[in-house]
């Protein structure tokens, strides 16, 4: 049985980078914004109104406007229902090609009915800023409250999304087989335990 | 200072051998349920009544109301205020000189400070827990596995209780841990695996190396 692993993250917690890492030194695919593109492909979806929409709960608007075309965005009009349901679609695709990573877009919950190790990764905070304070490129530099709050927004918008979406709550906890608190041990650490984590998986690992 | 492990765990999620086997490794004092009996000397009560009341929250009004009566007595009987003051304690004592796995008693909030300290918290599937704790049950005991499903949810929540009360915050959650598994998929030599990975990588990165310590 191919190998799927599902990362959920807290913004600035290395989520994407331990993904990539994983997916390299398993030699398996990695998806994660790239989702978008490939959803744009097959629907026609228009892809930047995607990328400000995808991974956050339909606003109060968007709700009214229901089957409503919305003006200047190329048809078929996209609402973040259609969006979550084709995006998922997209994961289930790629999930049944074979063994892949997956980050975010609440793929551990789309995926529900096949095995998959999900994991999730956090920090404190502070660590989290800290950490997008270094990646930053030099034009846009910005204080660490400001970053702080940023974060703080982009989580919170992270979790109306998913339990939007899943009815559950958002964040590390028993749902997941693995979080890892990258705050002690880094991007490299947590990919460390992962692989750890993989290859101590049972025979019979996914008879629950 | 050196490095504790503390090992918060549903029931039946293995807990207890995880820590066994991690101190068998690494050469490390188990306190678990000896914290009991150490509760016990200590005090010279008897350890059949301070299990009674480990890992408890206290009752609500009324028995705090038949406890009132008790105060001003130079050996007041015990009660879980009790039973958590002297585990945290010989917890802190136990912390001092490090080297040491810490089972439940909210080690961890009570840890939460120290540095050189690994959280880990085990959770299982309830059917996965439920099959464990069956196996270890003696033949012929009667007990159907839908007992044992509803006695681990019992028990879970008497302890969820117990760590609120005590912590203010939700038991489980992961925001008070380094590292919350699933024991149901790689069992406990896998958790034991995985926290040894964990305090690997945690020493390179300099945080826990012996005698070099960073704040975080």
């Amino acid at each position: 049985m191919s190998l799927i692993i599902t990362i959920g993250r807290q913004n600035g917690s290395g989520g994407r980078e331990i993904g990539k890492r994983l997916a390299k030194d398993l030699s398996i695919a990695f998806y994660d914004n790239n989702l978008l593109a490939l959803t744009a492909q097959r629907t026609n979806f228009d892809l930047q109104y995607m990328e400000k929409r995808e991974e956050r709960a339909p606003g109060l608007w968007a709700s009214f406007a229901l089957g409503v075309p919305m003006g200047g965005i190329s048809a078929p009009t996209v609402l973040p229902d259609n969006l979550f349901q084709e995006q998922a679609e997209t994961i289930k695709s790629v999930a049944r090609q074979g063994g892949c990573v997956i980050v975010g877009r609440a793929s551990n919950y789309v995926l529900r009915d096949i095995p998959t190790v999900d994991v999730f990764v956090y920090a404190p905070l502070k660590d989290r800023v800290e950490r997008k304070l270094a990646l930053l490129p030099p034009e846009e530099k910005c204080s660490f409250a400001e970053m702080e709050k940023k974060l703080t927004a982009a989580d919170k918008a992270r979790a109306k999304f998913y339990s939007y979406y899943t009815g559950m709550n958002w964040g590390p906890g028993p749902d997941f087989d693995l979080n890892v608190n990258t705050g002690k041990i880094g991007v490299e650490g947590a990919v460390e335990v992962i692989e750890t984590y993989v290859k101590n998986l049972k025979e019979n690992a996914f008879a629950f | 200072m050196s490095l504790v492990i503390t090992i918060g765990r549903q029931n039946g999620s293995g807990g207890h051998q995880v820590a066994e086997k991690l101190c068998e490794k690494l050469g490390f004092a188990l306190y678990d349920n000896n914290l009991l009996e150490m509760v016990a000397q200590e005090g010279d009560d008897n350890p059949s009544e301070v299990e009674r009341h480990d890992e408890k929250a206290p009752g609500g009004f009324w028995s705090r109301l038949a406890q009132a009566k008790n105060y001003d007595q130079i050996d007041p009987p015990l009660t879980p205020d009790t039973v958590f003051a002297a585990q945290t304690r010989l917890i802190l004592k136990a912390a001092e000189t490090g080297k040491c796995v810490i089972v439940g008693r909210a080690a961890n909030y009570i840890l939460a400070k120290r540095r050189e300290t690994v959280k880990v918290f085990l959770t299982a599937p309830l059917e996965a827990r439920a099959r464990r704790k069956m196996a270890m049950l003696p033949e012929g005991s009667g007990v159907t596995p839908e007992d044992m499903r509803k006695l681990l949810v019992k028990m879970d929540e008497a302890r969820a209780k117990f760590y609120r009360h005590y912590t203010g915050s939700l038991w489980g959650a992961a925001e008070g841990y380094d590292l919350v598994i699933n024991t149901g998929k790689v069992g406990v030599e896998g958790a034991v695996e995985l926290i040894l990975a964990f305090i690997e990588k945690a020493k390179a990165g300099s945080d826990l190396a012996d005698g070099v310590t960073r704040g975080k």
